[in-house]
């Protein structure tokens, strides 16, 4: 099995966590992992997946955003523009064809990032859409190879064309309204899109009765969760202090929703 | 969002000329495209419409 799946939802619904977990989940599986970075905001998700240090983000291949700005003005030859481009010039791009400085890698799992907005008034983040959607487009897989997508917060990634490649997108609902309203327009946005499937993942669960009362809310939304994620002092703690996700933590629950994601 | 969508206009119909556009420029009677992963082309004729609510659109017609 292959797959490209992304992992959005609200802000602070554990987008980064559930990326982490499921990543950790695959790899004792077996599989090896992509970890995309897709989110311009948040940086610490190399923290969760054990890395001392993000890598560089693709958008430097096309030469950041400065340079952009500065290649902009001077005419180049088509081929010096593609000479430029790296990898983006290729039609097809495996995992061992991501230069070294743009990933970080270990033990079958790769992350590599898109881009951060840094400095106030450096403009948006649509080029970082637009290299997160042309990357994901050319990334080929292979057998036992699975690709995670940690979107931005909210639905604006759909207005960007980033799912048109994917095969499929989970959808993070922590316990309110605004996370539950989110995950019905997901759905909705990802059929537009093209994308065959959409999961729901509930995520921060205090108790077993929450858990039911949210699932009874998504089904009356037409949407079934494939799993749930306990609240968890430990990763809490972990996510506070910056430190790795590892394999033992929400072990059970992070199955549960890998057979669902597997049989799908 | 914010990068345009290039069109030439031909008969009764218009043809994408380059997705992505990050610069636009007066260039020679035409205009030089330049797109986000550093592709170039030059396209003849002038301007018509510029769309910023739909798509981002950019509709030049041969003169």
């Amino acid at each position: 099995m292959s797959m490209k799946i992304s992992i959005c939802g609200k802000g602070g619904s554990g987008k980064s966590v559930i990326t982490a977990l499921l990543a950790v989940g695959l790899k004792t599986r077996g599989y090896r992992i992509l970890v995309v970075d897709s989110d311009e905001s948040n940086s610490g998700l190399f923290r969760l997946l054990g890395f001392d240090r993000p890598p560089i983000p693709l958008m430097e291949m096309v030469g950041g955003k400065r340079l952009l700005k500065e290649r902009m003005a001077v005419k180049t030859s088509t081929k010096e523009a593609e000479s430029k481009r790296g990898i983006l010039n290729q039609d097809v791009i495996g995992l061992k064809e991501i230069p070294l400085q743009y990933k970080m890698e270990k033990d079958n799992l790769i992350l590599v990032s898109i881009g951060k907005i840094l400095q106030s008034l450096e403009g948006c983040a649509c080029p970082m859409g637009v290299l997160s959607r042309e990357f994901l487009k050319k990334l080929y897989l292979g057998m036992r190879e699975v690709a995670l997508i940690d979107m931005e917060a909210g639905v604006e990634h759909f207005g960007r064309g980033i799912e048109t490649s994917l095969d499929g997108v989970v959808v993070i609902v922590e316990p309110s309204l605004e996370s539950l309203e989110l995950a019905a327009r997901v759905k909705t946005l990802a059929h537009e899109a093209g994308v065959e499937k959409t999961w729901v993942v509930i995520n921060k669960v205090p108790s077993d009765g929450l858990a039911l009362r949210l699932k009874e809310e998504l089904e009356r939304k037409g949407m079934k969760a494939i799993g749930q994620v306990y609240y968890d002092p430990e990763i809490f703690m972990a996510c506070l202090d910056g430190h790795i996700l590892h394999e033992g933590m929400a072990a059970e629950e992070i199955g549960k929703v890998l057979d669902q994601l597997m049989a799908s | 969002m914010c990068l345009a969508i290039v069109y030439v206009n031909f008969g009764d119909g218009r043809k994408e000329a380059m997705q992505d556009v990050i610069r636009i420029e007066a260039d020679n009677g035409g205009y030089r495209l330049v797109g986000l992963l550093g592709e170039e082309k030059h396209v003849e004729g002038r301007l018509k419409i510029v769309d910023f609510m739909e798509e981002h659109s950019v509709l030049i017609e041969p003169e």
